[in-house]
């Protein structure tokens, strides 16, 4: 906890000299910001290339919009919405490495596979799940567990109410349990 | 297994894949950031402030916006125009149904006004009154409801 304020004070800080024209004092964002911002872009693309890409100009953003930034809320909240808006725009604009939910489909026969790759391919068949599910139920999912399962934290961030963003969760279970029933039918144990 | 086990099991799943490098939960591939990432991200930023620099504060557009100010000034001049016009000969009518009205007693006063209203077509203009309002309380019926959902 006193991690994250020392962070929100060093933020301010920062913020409040770009604002005041210096440039480089941006720098000290960037380097705080960096990894959290690259591993969201990498949850929406699933490339590490392109996550660098998107992080960028969601950085780039940024110090554009810093002037409107009037600190009503956290930095690191104005941050997440601003780059969440960026990537889905993003992926909009050119779609991930295409993956159809009928495609994301669970192996044949999970319980054949072998245990050292078991849980890799586990988890590897549920983020492609999700990344092909629609896009408003794949945000809500991959920012609500981006943010440690917290609702308001990715409703902040999506610039949706909380009660959309719940609707969007349940409904998005709902496909990922209808697209992978067998997997999720079988507890760790029973595959081990 | 239940479906509470199963929720529990599917959370775990998704927290795992999609969840913070530095959460607790989240123990779903890291990415660090490639060595000249920040530096990269500062070259684009120090172009940016240059060639915002360089540009200086913004001028308005005198020579974009002219016709559009002597447009606007025009149709207010011609709406004043019409206006007074329209007032002008609104009570040289009045006052000649006055007259004519205090002349032939109570039946002229109707008839008077009743023809001075005509003149002015004051039907036509609060049928044209009603229907501009019919679409102005339609779209606001419409944005409120959008606001409620």
């Amino acid at each position: 906890m006193s991690a994250e304020l020392s962070r929100a004070a060093a933020d301010r800080a920062d913020v409040a000299r770009v604002q005041g024209g210096d440039v480089e004092a941006f720098a000290a964002i960037v380097r705080r910001w960096q990894t959290p911002l690259i591993n969201l872009a990498y949850r929406f693309c699933g490339d590490r290339g392109r996550a660098e890409e998107m992080a960028q100009e969601a950085f780039l953003r940024a110090y554009r919009g810093l002037n409107a930034f009037r600190g009503d809320a956290a930095f690191s909240t104005w941050l997440f919405a601003l780059a969440t808006n960026v990537y889905r725009n993003e992926l909009r604009r050119i779609p991930q490495r295409m993956v159809v939910l009928e495609e994301a489909s669970e192996p044949i026969d999970p319980a054949s596979m072998v245990e050292a790759y078991e849980l890799r391919d586990r988890d590897l068949t549920v983020r492609r799940a999700v990344l092909a599910l629609p896009a408003k139920y794949r945000d809500a999912m991959l920012l609500f567990y981006f943010h440690e399962m917290d609702v308001p934290a990715a409703a902040q961030s999506l610039g949706l109410p909380e009660g959309t963003v719940k609707a969007r969760l349940y409904r998005g279970r709902e496909l990922l349990r209808a697209k992978l029933p067998r997997l999720l039918a079988l507890t760790p144990e029973g595959v081990m | 297994m239940s479906d509470m086990e199963r929720d529990d099991e599917l959370d775990h799943m998704l927290a795992r894949s999609f969840g913070s490098p530095d959460s607790a939960a989240g123990h779903g591939e890291s990415i660090e950031p490639s060595s000249g990432f920040a530096t990269s991200v500062m070259e684009r930023v120090r172009e940016e402030a240059a060639a915002v620099a360089a540009l200086g504060p913004i001028r308005f557009p005198w020579r974009r916006a002219v016709p559009g100010i002597c447009m606007v000034v025009l149709a207010v001049a011609v709406c004043a125009t019409l206006l007074t016009l329209a007032s002008i000969g609104a009570a040289h009518l009045a006052s000649h149904a006055i007259l004519s009205a205090t002349a032939q007693g109570s039946h002229g006063v109707v008839a008077e006004w009743t023809g001075v209203a005509t003149r002015l077509h004051l039907g036509w203009l609060g049928i044209g009154v009603l229907i501009a309002l019919v679409p102005f309380r339609l779209s606001r019926g419409l944005m409120a409801g959008q606001q409620r959902t």
